[in-house]
């Protein structure tokens, strides 16, 4: 208030001439100053001289927005209402059409891309089903040469890496110093990279590329011309499973470093030492389809049936094993034995071939006497077996085969195997007859050596930069076997570009996220003279770059010269390398362009002319020097380290179709585990699911067991490729690593072979499998017999019991009509391996959910097609025999019957459908089932697919909900698919015309498929054949499907029937 | 026409004792319901609660996450849900063989006894319905998708199921037993309601006896509708369990797949509702002091049909056997040895055990008389009996046809929990029952209590008033 009255006295004091008003409102306008401001006067002359909004507005305005307070209580009372009205009612999802659509996309109608399958260095073609601009179904390429429309479990599965929600999104960089990680954008990865890179060049550094095996020659050529920048550069190949040995041998024993091809089908009888060729060596797809070709038996003409045989020696059961007309279990390294020894008979003692005065050979093999290995190795029928096999292999010269090694005979002796396994074939005359040693693929060879020496010379700081592409040492790799993970210390740039954070990336300086195979540009050459192409079927679902295309980019960014120079881009770059090399050797009249794309169409461009006859190579004696002498093994316990068809070397442990892929042998899921065979089980007192430790030299594995019928009395094996430690939510910690237990003997890894202790630690584990009762318990479920059974009467094993077999059964129904097609299915057992790809694939096309680990183990497991596996004979060498099961579609179904909603029905055309929407889950359906292949939906297991797994789900089928039974279809999308087209042409449907999923990609063309009620059609034939017959047909309920009867080429006396 | 005092029972028992007169009768059954309930009925209703919340618990994991949380896998689709049913529908079939079969056989004894009998078959079905509805898979659409009624989409229901017939047979079961039920307890809810003091309950009451005056005309319509219903429930006494086991001998799995099923079940559920029946009077007469009603002779006649139907029940047994290794099928005479050696042989011998070697006890008087030896064989019935339910279901699947599809069967916590779940269910509606509406048909007894007076040395004249 004082302050007041001084203010105004000074006011009224110094301005005479102004007259202040006698009411003011504020003490300003007691001042001349103001009523003298034009502003003020400008206000004071409108109505409301004060606009309080405006005011506000200023005095309001928040300094750090730049929102003022009624704006944005305006704006939140807006949204306020825009919220609540759209909680008023359910938001509208409009189908967006195509507004544009792409020319070739017709909604509903899958688009087909020709590419070459990547999940292995093989070079299979695929067929990639697109609908709507997603891959959801992978098939074999029926013109390619190598699979010939069959694709393996692994390729089946590798759509779901591509869709994996655990895939790298975005470039990351792992700061060395703190650890910290931080995800970039590809500009700044690009250029902190390069700006490196260039530094480097600067100062003449050495850079390193650590790559799986190539198997595109483009991708080869381009890696070498980024490295042909710097002054030292080298591409190292390395692949934990690459049979090295088989290549060095040929070069050592033939002169040419050649992975050969191996002519199955030419072979009469072919003898595997260790070589799973069915389900995981070398080609196996290729492999089993040769093989096949000999195993068909139509019984027509059944007297002068004729049947390849298949002999193996092994010390793992595999499939191929298992395939086997007489398998015989030893040890590892046993196989160089059993190969010396047979060698022995034929040159030494028999005096066979030009080798038998080869005094070189004749020494070398002097120390293997049949007698002293076979009572060495305990062989059944002792060494006198060994002599009729020399005799039979002798007497099928050039007609037979011989293979040998893999994973589990990896022993110290690996390279002396296949020295051996040369041997034979030279003098069994096979060389340049079934080994193919002229058709040189373009895929390089992994090479341990050459990675020992990496890792040296990281050690010593030599190496700059690391690029690793496809990699995984730091898993493969013990930590005490080459020190890998020190030495990638002292290498001032790591680079990783992978398609997720693996155990090496996350030592990597950049983690740069790569394309999955059918997002990414590529080729292979996996045989001379036949290239594959690879095309992207989809745009790439993250922020991904392909591995070529960013070495490319850097290339360019160095000044690089060479078709890098030249290229735009990868694609531009596959293209000029093909228009270099392939395009110009093809002599073709057509421009490149018309090339590329017919190629393009058809995935695979062949340049070889008709059937050249390979040309036969001289076996050099001297080779054998390389030999070891003879020396028993001691060791109690040999441990088989081996690779399931399933997992490979663990590179797709996050893909869950794969994991959760019961495994043909031992039908175990979701782990790996230790194999004892009963005798040493019974001898050690551990029983399945004992957890023991496996001890050697320090190192100790804790494992559960798994009791392996037809194990050697002195082998325990576990399978490589499990407990990964970063791969993703699937494999991470699924099963345990047993790669500690890898060795290295000159400059190779050595998986087999090692002496190990078990220890029973008293704990359990309880291994999810999906079979737990083995034997058939005699029941008609399973055919199986000899050749020479077969040859005097092809249905010996038909079950002829009087009470249970009758002709024609009566029934008070009348039966159903089947008008037009009736569809059934033939399988032939004879020539199915069990390997499981038509579980995947049925997976892949049907939407089969992944259920998990405790649910498998409760017995849950949803495939719609299981491979059943039987044993027989003794524990100890047992016979196996596999047998897909699926929907019988019963003419006499006993689940349609029970039904109370009517929910499983009998259609017009022969099958059993289900009907989902009607199902309410009583579950009688699958009570009342003989075959018990009806799958009921305990929870929503379709929840299992998380993100971007989503997309994966084929349209054309259903996804189930919980509550619900479901089955195989017989793939009745497909069905009708053929019946719309047939019926857009006019016609019927003709056999051949479409295929079920589990049938077109059988590697061995086991399973047919068509109409019944055409007598010309495929099936109808095998079906009328006199060794077909139903499973458990007493119980009349007539099923669609028939089985051929097992025929195994065994010898009479060797024949264990009937003993 | 005979008047009652003309008829000589067949045996001149007692079956009323200590000099009770109708007066006495009235006071006696009202008693539980007009007083507040005792410390003992809390208990027990208190537990009964306490298991409804246990079996409320799993329902609702077991429809909201899926049935999955139960021990079913595949062979095994059937297991624990499937076990109660039959088992809870063979407990109810004591109530309908005592109330309407020994009513037209003239068996006076049932008198005491049968009004419980159907209110335990009453509540026993209802927990059994329970279970069917609850074992499939969309309860949500289960329960009006399995009744055929008439729609725009021409579903229709599938009559070669016998899931099918099951609704049938067990909902007429189900509405006849009620009727019979309720239609016997008008005379005595119109004495309870003429006992009423509180307005309330006599309104209550009122509404229940439908107009009961005790008229001449009102007996007579009475007796016939009594007797047309007790004509009506005496078949389904068959029926019922016979269509229940056709769920398992219509299928095609050996151990299912049996022609001795429809008699074998209808055997093994009247002796466990007989078993039943004995555990539930052996309480009730203790805790409401009805000795003088439900007497000894009563529980005798009760434990001989037991040690009668168990013998049944063993030779079904024994016939299977029989007729497995005389059929010749490989896998009848496995599944039979499974059963007994196999993996649950167990549960086999527990059936076994229970169901044929402990009734076998009641040979002797002095057994039959006593009440601790009644309760405990009671008990032993009731669980031999349930794990005959549970031998049939899961050792028949578990390996049937095809031997890769073996595996085992192992109830969970929720399988457990609602097996206990439903006892808490029968027991609260059973307590509630005791509770709230005379548990001895007080009428009947009237008239037992008049035909014994006029046969014994009466020192009193009787008329006989509702």
């Amino acid at each position: 208030m004082d302050n007041h009255h001084e203010e105004l006295n000074k006011t009224t004091g110094s301005e005479q001439t102004f007259v202040p008003p006698r009411h003011w409102i504020g003490p300003e306008e007691l001042q001349a100053s103001y009523w003298s401001d034009p502003q003020i006067q400008e206000q004071r002359a409108q109505e409301f001289y004060e606009k309080p909004v405006e005011m506000i507005d200023q005095i309001d305005r928040v300094d750090s927005s730049g929102f003022a307070r009624r704006d944005f209580l305006t704006v939140m009372g807006a949204s306020m209402a825009m919220a609540s009205i759209s909680c008023a009612r359910r938001p509208v999802h409009k189908i967006i059409p195509y507004v544009v659509k792409p020319e070739e996309v017709t909604l509903g109608v899958p688009n087909w891309y020709a590419s070459t399958c990547q999940e292995c260095s093989v070079g299979c073609g695929v067929l990639v089903k697109n609908r709507e601009g997603r891959p959801i179904k992978l098939e074999g390429n029926p013109d390619h040469p190598i699979n010939q429309g069959a694709l393996c479990t692994r390729g089946q599965a590798s759509l779901l890496n591509l869709y994996d929600p655990d895939r790298l999104k975005a470039p990351v960089v792992h700061l060395r110093g703190n650890g910290s990680r931080k995800e970039l954008t590809w500009q700044e990865a690009d250029t902190a990279i390069q700006s490196q890179l260039k530094g480097v060049l600067a100062k003449g550094g050495r850079v390193r590329v650590l790559t799986g095996v190539i198997s595109g020659d483009s991708t080869r050529r381009l890696v070498r011309e980024f490295l042909s920048n710097f002054k030292s550069g080298e591409n190292v190949e390395f692949e934990p499973l690459h049979l090295e040995e088989i290549a060095d041998a040929q070069e050592l024993t033939y002169g040419t470093s050649v992975v050969p091809r191996y002519r199955f089908e030419e072979a009469e009888v072919v003898l595997s030492l260790g070589a799973d060729f069915l389900t995981t060596w070398l080609s196996p797809v290729e492999y089993a389809r040769g093989w096949a070709k000999k195993r068909k038996l139509n019984g027509q003409n059944p007297a002068h049936a004729k049947l390849s045989r298949l002999v193996c020696f092994e010390s793992m059961l595999t499939v191929t094993g298992a395939n086997a007309d007489e398998r015989y279990p030893i040890r590892p390294g046993d196989e160089l034995k059993i190969a010396l020894a047979l060698a022995h008979i034929l040159v030494v003692q028999k005096k066979y071939s030009r080798f038998a005065t080869d005094s070189l050979v004749q020494s070398s093999l002097s120390e293997y006497q049949p007698e002293k290995i076979a009572s060495e190795i305990g062989l059944e029928g002792g060494h006198i077996r060994l002599e009729r096999l020399a005799e039979e292999l002798w007497k099928n010269r050039g007609k037979s085969l011989i293979v040998g090694g893999s994973v589990s005979s990896k022993t110290r002796d690996a390279f002396a195997l296949q020295i051996a396994v040369n041997l034979l074939n030279s003098i069994l005359e096979n060389e340049g007859v079934t080994v193919d040693g002229t058709l040189q693929s373009g895929v390089s060879h992994s090479s341990y050596a050459s990675l020992a020496r990496l890792a040296s010379e990281m050690q010593s700081g030599l190496i700059d930069v690391l690029v690793i592409h496809q990699s995984n040492p730091l898993y493969v790799l013990p930590h005490d076997l080459l020190g890998f993970e020190g030495a990638m210390k002292r290498v001032p740039l790591i680079i990783s570009i992978s398609d997720r954070e693996d155990e090496t990336a996350l030592l990597a300086d950049y983690v740069l996220p790569d394309h999955h195979y059918l997002e990414n540009w590529g080729d292979a050459h996996p045989q001379k003279g036949l290239y594959s192409l690879q095309q992207p079927s989809i745009a790439p679902l993250h922020s991904t770059r392909a591995f070529q295309e960013s070495l490319l980019i850097w290339s360019k960014a160095l000044g690089g010269k060479g078709l890098v120079q030249s290229a735009l881009d990868w694609h531009g770059y596959l293209q000029q390398h093909w228009k270099e090399t392939v395009f110009r050797d093809a002599g073709s009249t057509a421009t490149f362009e018309q090339f590329w794309e017919s190629v393009l169409r058809v995935g695979v461009y062949s340049a070889r002319a008709g059937k050249a006859k390979p040309a036969i190579r001289l076996f050099r004696s001297a080779s054998l020097n390389k030999l070891p002498h003879y020396t028993p093994l001691t060791a109690e316990i040999s441990l088989v380290l081996y690779s399931k068809p399933s997992m490979d070397d663990g590179r797709s442990a996050n893909n869950a179709w794969l994991q959760e892929k019961a495994d043909p042998i031992s039908s175990v899921t979701w782990d790996n585990y230790l194999n004892i065979g009963p005798a040493l089980a019974k001898k050690l007192n551990v029983a399945q699911d004992d957890v023991v430790e496996l001890q050697s030299e320090g190192v100790r594995i804790q494992v559960p067991v798994h009791l392996q019928p037809g194990l050697h009395s002195h082998v325990v094996s576990v399978a490589v490729g499990y407990g990964r430690r970063s791969t993703g939510k699937v494999g991470n910690q699924a099963g345990v690593d047993v790669y500690p237990f890898l060795q290295v003997a000159d400059q190779r890894l050595i998986f087999s072979g090692r002496s190990v202790q078990v220890r029973k630690t008293g704990k359990f584990y309880r291994l999810a499998a999906t079979q737990w009762h083995t034997v058939t318990e005699n029941r008609p479920v399973i055919n199986d017999i000899t050749l020479s059974e077969f040859r005097k009467n092809p249905a010996a094993a038909l079950h002829t019991d009087p009470h249970l077999r009758l002709k024609e059964v009566p029934t008070i129904w009348p039966k159903h009509e089947y008008k037009s097609y009736r569809w059934g299915m033939a399988i032939d057992l004879n020539s199915c391996t069990g390997c499981g790809a038509c579980v995947i694939a049925c997976q892949a096309e049907n939407n089969i959910p992944v259920v998990g680990r405790e649910q498998v183990r409760n017995s849950r497991h949803m495939s719609w097609i299981k491979i059943d596996r039987y044993y027989s004979g003794s524990p100890d060498a047992p016979e196996l025999v596999f047998q897909p099961m699926l929907c019988q579609h019963c003419e006499n179904a006993p689940c349609e019957t029970v039904c109370p909603v009517l929910a499983t029905v009998h259609d017009d055309e022969g099958l059993n459908v289900q009907v989902y929407n009607r199902c309410v889950g009583t579950r009688y359906c699958q009570n009342n089932c003989p075959y018990k292949v009806r799958r009921f939906n305990f929870f929503d297991h379709w929840k299992s697919y998380e993100g971007t797994m989503n997309l994966a789900w084929n349209p054309d089928v259903t996804v189930r909900t919980r509550g619900i039974m479901e089955k195989c279809t017989f793939c009745v999308q497909r069905i009708r698919d053929a019946k719309d087209k047939a019926k857009d042409a006019g016609e019927k449907v003709r056999d051949g015309d479409f295929q079920t999923a589990c049938q077109q990609t059988c590697p061995t063309e086991a399973i047919i498929f068509g109409n019944i009620n055409d007598p010309e059609s495929r099936v109808s034939k095998w079906m009328a054949s006199p060794h077909a017959f139903k499973v458990l047909e007493v119980v009349n309920t007539l099923p669609s499907i028939s089985y051929m009867t097992k025929v195994r080429n065994q010898d009479k006396e060797v024949s264990r029937r009937g003993e | 026409m005979a008047t009652p005092s003309d008829v000589i029972p067949f045996h001149s028992e007692v079956y009323v004792t200590g000099d009770k007169t109708l007066k006495d009768v009235n006071q006696d059954v009202s008693n539980p319901l007009e007083n507040f309930p005792t410390k003992i009925w809390w208990v027990c209703f208190s537990f009964a609660l306490f298991a409804i919340a246990i079996w409320a618990f799993t329902v609702t994991a077991v429809v909201v996450t899926g049935q999955g949380v139960l021990g079913l896998n595949q062979p095994n689709g059937w297991g624990t849900d499937i076990t109660n049913f039959v088992f809870w529908v063979g407990i109810g079939h004591a109530g309908t063989l005592i109330s309407a079969i020994l009513f037209l056989f003239r068996q006076k004894w049932r008198t005491a006894i049968n009004r419980s009998a159907e209110a335990m078959t009453i509540f026993a079905v209802i927990t059994a319905l329970t279970f069917p509805l609850l074992h499939t898979g969309r309860p949500w659409y289960a329960c009006f998708w399995l009744l055929p009624y008439p729609n725009q989409r021409h579903l229709w229901v599938n009559f070669r199921s016998p899931l099918l017939w099951d609704v049938f047979a067990v909902s007429t079961y189900f509405t006849i037993s009620l009727v019979f039920w309720f239609v016997g307890l008008i005379p005595d809810l119109a004495s309870v309601r003429d006992r009423s003091k509180n307005s309330i309950r006599k309104f209550i009451y009122t509404i229940l006896s439908l107009g009961w005056r005790g008229s001449n005309k009102n007996w007579s319509h009475y007796e016939m509708a009594y007797m047309i219903l007790a004509g009506l429930s005496a078949p389904l006494v068959l029926s019922v369990h016979t269509i229940v086991s056709f769920d398992f001998a219509v299928s095609v799995i050996p151990g299912w797949h049996t022609t001795i099923f429809p008699p074998y079940f209808v055997a093994g559920a009247i002796f466990s509702g007989f078993a039943m029946v004995v555990t539930l009077l052996v309480i009730m007469r203790e805790v409401f002091h009805f000795k003088n009603y439900i007497t000894l002779e009563h529980l005798e006649k009760m434990n001989k049909v037991i040690l009668a139907t168990g013998m049944i029940v063993g030779y079904a047994y024994s016939c299977e056997f029989f007729i497995a290794w005389y059929s010749g099928s490989p896998f009848e005479r496995f599944a039979f040895i499974n059963r007994a050696f196999g993996p649950y042989w167990w549960a086999y011998w527990i059936m076994a055990s229970c169901n044929v070697l402990v009734p076998q006890i009641f040979w002797f008087r002095a057994a039959r008389r006593s009440i601790p030896t009644m309760f405990v064989v009671s008990l032993f019935v009731n669980v031999g009996m349930w794990f005959e339910r549970y031998v049939i279901v899961v050792t028949s699947l578990h390996r049937d046809f095809l031997p890769s599809s073996w595996s085992y069967y192992a109830p969970t916590w929720y399988d457990w929990g609602w097996t206990f779940g439903s006892f808490g269910l029968f027991f609260a509606l059973f307590l509630l029952f005791v509770r709230f509406l005379p548990t001895i048909a007080m009428a009947e007894v009237k008239g037992v209590l008049a035909q014994q007076k006029s046969h014994g040395s009466s020192h009193q004249e009787v008329s006989v008033h509702g």
